[in-house]
């Protein structure tokens, strides 16, 4: 069986910038990987190549088999792949029910023509992607935000309200860009068993970047720690804690 | 004539205006570019549908719903044809097309059709009836109508439907649309066609009143930028507001003020709005977040 992502020799230059610089690691189906490393190391360049936002200088990815850099961007959600950002790319003047329900945009299609002439196979699929949306707004406890403009959220529900979209296109391999960031402790502890239900329960595959370490130790079954563009180490969260070469290039610094 | 009854012109007209208006909006917001062109693809649209209508023995309200696709056609050709290979290019260059595109088809069609104005016929009696003491004309009524049913179902289509909230969404965001799944290229075309049904609408519904000929909508597509700028340019109501504002008071500026100085009012009130208020009279400032 296929992993459910492989990175080979993955580099992307900048000008002269060495943003990455040949990482290679492949996560297996199912596992939680985190992806470590001191700001500036390039996790979240890595994380554009994947979802084709930046064109890397040279290297492969490959999700479930497939040749990732061959796919457009719209077409990597249809294999399986959808992700969540740092800073959020939300549908700020939609409604939280109606972000949500773009996230299974790719499941249920209709044509313009036949929403125009409003036939019955365009309001099919309109129901069963609302009802979708509606049941993952209830599971994130996300209801009483409902008709609400994601805009005037706060930045906690928002970032709720973007995991829900992400889990409602049934990703098969998610890659998280620090959703951690901006929450307190406990809540950070909640998204920790959260991601892994998502795993065990959904048997999805996540890539989580994340600079929360109690985060990353507990809910991560193995860990890519990249600094500077390069991997220095790859390993289960109790090699890479003991690890010489990461105490002193990451965690040693805190 | 009373007040009401220039009220109710000016309301037509305005309409007239809105259509155009809210073309341009929907343009806009889906690719990002201002499309100065988009009244002469209009008068071009309005032509082929007075060719349909000589050609066959089509009756004229099957015609003018005709106009929708003939538009859509015609404004998703110009997008794959003419737009899309420069979508990339700096804003300058494609402003500088859309000037083009204006050129293009306002000499194309004083070519196939001639430089005289066409007789256009009208789906609504020209000549004013009393309705409560008040005079108005059909038409004017009629292209109330018209319009406020094109803009309702448009509302409908942007509110109600997935591939209306999948367009508002690609124009918020383009990255996070595609992300979904969505094909912000085709997006692309379907607002352009979607204006170019709309704006034939438009050329269709004032011809009648004022003959069809190659420099029909040179003034109203003008007007129609002013009154979009009026309601924000980024607001599809806003636009339709703007633009039934403007033609109302450009109307009683008309009778009351001056003829002559009408056309002026119009530019002197986008110079005043874009000074005072640039982000439009109805859109509420709100702090850009970082």
């Amino acid at each position: 069986m296929s992993p459910a992502l492989r990175v080979r020799d993955l580099s992307v230059y900048f000008g002269g910038l060495k943003a990455v610089d040949g990482v290679g690691f492949s996560v297996e189906p199912g596992v939680v990987c985190g992806l470590i490393g001191p700001n500036g190391a390039g996790k979240t360049t890595l994380l554009n190549c994947l979802t084709r936002i930046t064109r890397p200088t040279s290297g492969s990815i490959e999700a479930f088999g497939r040749d990732v850099l061959r796919l457009p961007i719209h077409a990597i959600t249809r294999i399986g792949m959808m992700r969540t950002f740092q800073n959020l790319e939300l549908f700020g003047d939609l409604t939280t029910l109606d972000n949500i329900a773009m996230g299974c945009a790719h499941r249920f299609r209709t044509g313009l023509l036949s929403e125009l002439l409003a036939l019955p196979s365009a309001r099919r699929a309109r129901e069963a992607a609302y009802g979708e949306a509606e049941a993952m707004l209830v599971e994130l406890g996300l209801a009483e935000h409902r008709d609400r403009r994601v805009s005037d959220l706060s930045f906690g529900t928002r970032k709720n309200v973007e995991l829900a979209r992400a889990l409602c296109s049934r990703p098969k391999l998610m890659l998280m860009d620090e959703p951690a960031a901006g929450l307190n402790g406990a809540e950070s502890a909640e998204l920790g068993r959260r991601i892994r239900r998502f795993a065990t329960e959904r048997g999805i595959t996540v890539l989580l970047v994340e600079h929360d370490m109690p985060l990353v130790m507990s809910a991560c079954d193995k860990i890519v720690v990249v600094v500077q563009g390069r991997k220095i180490a790859e390993g289960k969260p109790e090699e890479i804690r003991r690890n010489p070469e990461v105490i002193d290039a990451y965690l040693g610094e805190g | 004539m009373t007040l009401l009854s220039l009220v109710v012109s000016g309301l037509a007209l305005g309409s007239i205006y809105a259509l155009i208006g809210v073309s341009l909006v929907i343009i806009s917001k889906a690719t990002d570019v201002v499309n100065f062109g988009q009244g002469e693809m209009a008068m071009f649209g309005a032509f082929l549908t007075l060719t349909l209508l000589r050609q066959t023995d089509m009756p004229l309200w099957l015609a003018v719903l005709a106009t929708l696709p003939i538009g859509f056609l015609l404004g998703a050709l110009v997008q794959l044809i003419v737009v899309r290979p420069i979508e990339n290019a700096p804003a300058l260059n494609v402003l500088i097309s859309t000037l083009g595109l204006f050129f293009v088809f306002n000499s194309a069609a004083g070519i196939v059709w001639g430089f005289d104005p066409h007789p256009f016929p009208s789906l609504f009696e020209l000549a004013p009836i009393t309705v409560g003491g008040v005079a108005v004309t059909p038409a004017s009524l009629g292209i109330i109508a018209v319009a406020l049913s094109v803009m309702f179902a448009l509302y409908l289509f942007f509110e109600k439907t997935r591939w209306g909230t999948a367009m508002r969404a690609a124009s918020m965001n383009r990255t996070a649309a595609r992300m979904m799944g969505i094909r912000v290229e085709h997006v692309a075309v379907a607002a352009w066609g979607l204006a170019g049904g709309l704006s034939v609408i438009s050329a269709v519904l004032i011809a009648p009143l004022t003959f069809l000929d190659q420099q029909m909508m040179v003034s109203i597509i003008l007007k129609g930028f002013a009154g979009a700028i009026l309601g924000g340019f980024s607001s599809l109501p806003g636009s339709v507001i703007g633009c039934l504002i403007l033609g109302v008071a450009e109307t009683l500026f008309g009778a009351y003020v001056s003829t002559s100085m009408k056309d002026s009012f119009a530019f002197v009130l986008i110079i005043l709005v874009l000074l005072l208020r640039p982000s439009g009279v109805f859109v509420t400032n709100r702090a850009k977040k970082v």
